[in-house]
């Protein structure tokens, strides 16, 4: 039995196709460096810091908190290949945890853009509506 | 006021752009706009300008190239009520091409949608292809 034989597939997609494996590491270059929100008005995420250590992703989001930016802080991503196979960094998510609610951040780049889709969901909260926010960024 | 579907109609008691020859507005989409990706083999930027009785386009496509000219653009509202551009089209002839640029905008980012079509009898099937633009600082 090989190894594609022992794995779960979810669906076609996952499955590793005869003769070829994971790549050892995921190339990120096309996501490094700071994203800007293509509106300016925004009342999300302002900017996006993407940085690279070792093979990983780190990220710093910055909140838009007139008449500043609200820092998140720089946390570690998982990052994502386009398939299964994949070389190429598609995007990354990761999750911040807040006092008061947790921040999933989803993030997947298409043609120099970089969509970002956040999902808060707050703690213990009567007044406020678990909501998602989508937004574009660019370099 | 003859119309097609419901989105035809003004609101009821909406008089305010009932005035033949009302325009839309599209100053605030003036400027120059950026392709977002820097890799691309088709149009890099574009800027929209005022002109005598409307505005034009005109559309970069690469460095050596440089500009296509400038076009007329016709903005377009969201719905009948308003007069506040959401998108425009325009629409380039160069004889043995024929390029219609349908554009819209959404969360700082202008949609552009391009349709090629080919009347030199090259063989070269029309073909569409669509891509993303930021405003420039």
């Amino acid at each position: 039995m090989t190894n594609t034989q022992n794995r779960v597939c979810l669906n076609d997609n996952s499955r590793v196709k005869p003769g070829s494996r994971r790549v050892d590491k995921l190339e990120l270059s096309s996501l490094i460096g700071k994203w800007k929100n293509t509106n300016p008005a925004t009342g999300g995420i302002a900017e996006i810091y993407v940085g690279q250590v070792k093979d990983a992703l780190e990220i710093q989001v910055l909140g838009a908190h007139s008449p500043d930016l609200f820092d998140w802080g720089v946390r570690p991503a998982t990052a994502y290949a386009y398939e299964v196979t994949g070389e190429i960094v598609a995007g990354f998510e990761l999750t911040y945890v807040f006092e008061d609610q947790q921040a999933l951040v989803t993030a997947i780049h298409n043609r120099g853009v970089l969509v970002i889709h956040t999902y808060h969901k707050f703690k213990d909260d009567d007044l406020r509506t678990n909501y998602i926010c989508k937004e574009f960024f660019h370099q | 006021m003859q119309a097609i579907k419901g989105d035809d109609q003004v609101a009821e008691g909406s008089l305010r752009f009932s005035n033949a020859g009302a325009r839309v507005d599209l100053s605030h989409f003036l400027g120059t706009w950026i392709n977002t990706f820097r890799d691309t083999r088709s149009i890099t930027r574009f800027v929209l300008a005022q002109a005598s009785g409307g505005y034009t386009i005109t559309v970069y496509v690469s460095a050596e190239a440089g500009d296509l000219g400038a076009a007329e653009v016709v903005p377009f509202a969201p719905n009948v009520d308003s007069r506040r551009a959401d998108g425009f089209t325009a629409r380039y002839d160069f004889g043995f091409l024929e390029m219609s640029l349908a554009a819209y905008y959404a969360k700082g980012l202008t949609v552009v949608s391009q349709y090629t079509r080919f009347k030199d009898e090259s063989g070269r099937p029309d073909y569409f292809n669509r891509e993303f633009f930021f405003k420039s600082d």
